[in-house]
């Protein structure tokens, strides 16, 4: 048993970089994509193997799915259709490939050497969890004992989103296809179902794997399917729903720290308090993670800027 | 003779992917192929990051690590969809000055 999963582990790693390196092979940006996104599903299944099921779910969801369609809906927009160009000389390549080689066997020396060292923040986390107003550890990591990372990453977040809604310029490419009668319908139907359980993604996150990032992931599945559906929101309320949905969390969360700045230290909830702090956070990173990636994903499809005016 | 645990592979595999990914941002020519090999790259890093995090065999995983990730993977995307956008900007700034 304990050998074949092993073997198990053994044949999984050894695919997973075998396909990293086929990815990086293929002949057209199509194909790449493709391949990019099995290589995504099968990371995805590694880390299940390694005790990280919520995570496996999440890289799933963004890491093959929402970067898929990024990359697909770019390919759309700018016509990338042809094979890529020529590689590199060998005299750029031939050095950077040693270059890298040396490194990764650097890397892994060190690595099985530290192995058993140990180290890590597991137990400091487990014996403060009480104090965190979340007894999902994750969750009390990124929102309350490095709650200030998190904030900057929202802050990246929100700066990225913009520079997409920024440079993306109009619309480009081939257009979209209507879409038919069932993907209304599904899209109708599903639409209630995807609120529910993004919101029940954040709520279960203060005691279960859940939480804010995995419900903005959910979230922006909807916001993509929304765009490909039969009713685009109207010009006016779609940039004020952008505008307000883009700096929510950011703004909120920034609030947050400013005011429990003035009782103490930044981003230090009252102890009391702490899980109502953490939700209201929560909630409002989700719906800013939800338009943001949402935004970036018409960015990269052209779709953003479609000035009706002009078009007329 | 002991096995290696399972998470060593997959720190080592992640290591690997890193590597690979490098490579191909920094050798290849073409912009989106470098785009795609950035995650790779990214992968890699997320995978050597879970395995790190599963480094004591026993109890629950290191909770923070976990926590970098989750948050890493939205940047990562969003980091994806700003190189997309740059490159749209680039693609129609050259169409622009060919039809000129």
């Amino acid at each position: 048993m304990l050998y074949a999963s092993f073997l198990f582990d053994l044949i999984l790693s050894i695919a997973l970089v075998v396909l990293g390196m086929i990815t990086l092979q293929q002949k057209t940006p199509r194909e790449a994509v493709v391949q990019l996104m099995i290589f995504g599903l099968l990371v995805a299944l590694s880390w299940i193997r390694i005790d990280a099921p919520d995570l496996a779910l999440t890289e799933a969801a963004i890491g093959s799915g929402v970067t898929g369609a990024l990359l697909l809906a770019a390919l759309r927009r700018l016509g990338l259709n042809q094979r890529f160009p020529d590689p590199a000389p060998a005299a750029i390549r031939l050095p950077v490939t040693l270059g890298c080689a040396a490194l990764g066997f650097l890397l892994s020396v060190i690595l099985i050497q530290s192995w058993d060292e140990p180290a890590g923040l597991t137990d400091i986390v487990y014996q403060n969890i009480e104090f965190s107003g979340s007894a999902n550890p994750v969750t009390a990591v990124i929102l309350n004992f490095r709650a200030f990372d998190t904030l900057l990453e929202i802050g990246v977040l929100l700066v990225a989103a913009l520079s997409v809604y920024t440079l993306s310029g109009p619309a480009g490419g081939t257009p979209v296809r209507p879409p038919g009668p069932i993907f209304n319908l599904y899209l109708r139907w599903m639409t209630p179902v995807f609120w529910l359980v993004t919101l029940y993604m954040v709520w279960i996150g203060g005691r279960a794997p859940g939480g804010a990032f995995q419900a903005g992931a959910l979230l922006s599945g909807l916001g993509a399917l929304t765009l490909l559906g039969p009713s685009p929101w109207p010009m006016r309320l779609r940039r004020r729903v952008v505008r307000w949905g883009l700096t929510l969390g950011f703004g909120l969360f920034l609030f947050a720290a400013a005011w429990l700045w003035r009782y103490g230290n930044l981003l230090t909830y009252p102890q009391n308090h702490a899980k109502t702090w953490i939700l209201i956070i929560e909630i409002a990173c989700t719906l800013s993670i939800g338009i943001s990636l949402t935004v970036m994903f018409a960015g990269c499809a052209g779709w953003l800027h479609e000035d009706p005016e002009a078009a007329a | 003779m002991t096995l290696p645990p399972g998470a060593l592979l997959y720190a080592l595999a992640g290591v690997w992917i890193t590597v690979i990914g490098l490579r191909g941002v920094l050798a290849e020519e073409d912009w989106f192929r470098k785009i795609v090999g950035a995650n790779v790259m990214g992968s890699g890093v997320f995978l050597l990051l879970v395995a790190l995090a599963r480094r004591a065999p026993d109890g629950p995983p290191d909770p923070v690590p976990h926590g970098m990730i989750l948050t890493g993977l939205v940047v990562a995307v969003s980091a994806t969809a700003l190189m997309l956008a740059l490159l749209g900007f680039l693609n129609d700034r050259e169409n622009g000055e060919d039809d000129t």
